[in-house]
């Protein structure tokens, strides 16, 4: 796990030109706009993101096969993409949101800690489930079939929540508004990192599955 | 027994491979045939990256799904066509090695590095063909592993290299408890360092013999349609029509010589005897 946690960080920082521009907009965004939000926002859905490009540098000139040589289990190769997204996910959230409100006050911004805060974790929920929905996918077909499949899949939910919306659109969802006005923001979060968890535990677990079967 | 395959079976379309073959320690084997034989499906099958439809795999006496990463630690290996991402450089890939192999001694890895000039800073993208497969054999040299499963190591690779490459392989067999299966296309590679050999054609194993036997027994007999007509087929193995006669390929020239002087019998060398194992005709 650890020799492959360093791999990706390596990848990472082969990149670093493009991040380091990543990085320098989403501080651009952070002084530009009121709301430090779009910032964080930015930063952690790049970088998180990034997991999903290492498979492709994983494929690389038949990576993949010389990969599963090493004294790894298949398994572990599964579980590394969720820790290193993981940690992606939650240190540029942390980093970027530290960085927006010290930004915010420094320039006498008028704006609510919280909220930025509430922002930091919506995108760290936001982002690992994006990502435990396509990992399952890249897996299967690799990065370059599995990308296709990803927009098949996000298309799919879209048109869903498209056809959904028309069906109650004009329904009056008063219990939903009612629901929503009663929580707090915060217990929201919590719920959605509830399902979270179900969700990459799933994922994970159709993962495994996946890429014990392959071949390489 | 380090890495034993019994009647390992895969099929792709027409292709079907049934492979047997056993490796020892302080035994070097060699597998030779032609693109598409099924040298490296052989090679997946052993590693773990294909799953045979039937038969037993086994390395260090234990199926390789079963294996540990310990045990996959005393495995170096190097495949045709893969390697480390070329989108990392070689010192990347130090510290990946140092956390995944217990026995990774970097001062030494960096050293033969720069003894074979191989630069550390660059991607290993941008590497000639020839860097790339050095990198690859130091690579799996590098861990002190004690069964070596190297696809196409010396491809390549100039002559000069290519016999570094091989003294390195012959250096570390030098304490007799290790074992290397190597494939090449280069037979005279393999006649060099393996004890025995094993001739792959369309999946199957056509020929399994030592290496000494192949050199001093085996010969190819150049024979006229009269003298074909006399000759003893018992113990030919292949025979080819040419335009002067027939080839045939014999894995007792000493009988022929003595019986029919008035032969022309020649040496013979393993890219003849391949040749005439896949394109001659069975007596």
């Amino acid at each position: 796990m650890k020799g492959l946690l360093i791999k990706d960080l390596k990848l990472l920082l082969g990149q670093k030109r493009f991040y380091t521009i990543v990085l320098g907009l989403g501080v651009l965004f952070m002084i530009t706009y009121d709301n430090p939000s779009m910032g964080v926002g930015y930063i952690t859905m790049l970088l998180t993101i990034f997991t999903l490009n290492t498979i492709s540098y994983d494929e690389f000139d038949n990576g993949m096969s010389f990969l599963m040589t090493l004294p790894i289990y298949r398994k572990t190769y599964v579980q590394e993409k969720y820790v290193f997204a993981g940690l992606m996910a939650v240190g540029s959230a942390i980093a970027s949101t530290v960085l927006s409100i010290l930004l915010g006050t420094i320039m006498n911004k008028t704006f609510d800690v919280m909220d930025v805060v509430v922002t930091g974790a919506s995108m760290i929920v936001v982002v690992l489930f994006i990502l435990s929905v396509t990992l399952p996918l890249l897996i299967k077909f690799g990065a370059e079939k599995g990308r296709m499949a990803m927009f098949a899949a996000f298309g799919l939910i879209g048109l869903v929540v498209f056809v959904l919306a028309k069906v109650f659109g004009d329904t009056d969802l008063v219990w939903i508004d009612a629901f929503l006005a009663t929580v707090d923001a915060k217990i929201l979060v919590l719920m959605g990192v509830l399902v979270l968890i179900m969700v990459i535990f799933a994922s994970y677990f159709v993962c495994v599955r996946i890429i014990s079967k392959k071949e390489y | 027994m380090l890495l034993s395959l019994n009647h390992v079976k895969k099929q792709y379309g027409q292709f079907a491979l049934d492979v047997s073959l056993q490796l020892e320690e302080g035994q070097v084997i060699g597998l030779i045939g032609a693109n598409g034989a099924g040298k490296s499906t052989t090679f997946k099958s052993i590693l773990g990256l294909i799953f045979p439809e039937e038969g037993e795999c086994t390395i260090f006496d234990k199926p390789i799904v079963r294996l540990s990463t310990e045990e996959k630690e005393q495995i170096g290996v190097v495949l045709a066509e893969a390697g480390f991402s070329g989108y990392l450089t070689v010192k990347d890939v130090l510290p990946i090695m140092e956390a995944m192999y217990t026995s990774f001694s970097k001062e030494e890895f960096v050293e033969k590095c720069n003894r074979f000039h191989i630069p550390l800073d660059k991607k290993i993208k941008d590497f000639s063909t020839g860097m790339k497969a050095k990198l690859k054999v130091l690579l799996a040299l590098s861990h002190n592993a004690k069964l070596l499963i190297l696809d196409e190591p010396t491809a390549g690779l100039d002559v000069v290299m290519r016999e570094e490459v091989l003294d390195m392989l012959r250096e570390y067999m030098e304490d007799g408890t290790k074992g290397i299966l190597i494939s090449s296309h280069i037979s005279s590679d393999l006649e060099g360092i393996c004890d025995e050999l094993y001739m792959i054609d369309n999946g199957k194993i056509v020929m399994h013999e030592e290496t000494d036997v192949l050199l001093s027994d085996y010969g190819v007999i150049k024979a006229t349609e009269e003298q074909y007509a006399k000759l003893e087929k018992k113990y030919l193995l292949r025979v080819k029509k040419e335009p002067y006669g027939y080839n045939c390929l014999t894995k007792t020239k000493r009988y022929y010589a003595e019986n029919n002087p008035e032969l022309t019998i020649e040496k013979g060398t393993i890219d003849e005897f391949i040749m005439m194992m896949i394109r001659g005709e069975e007596v």
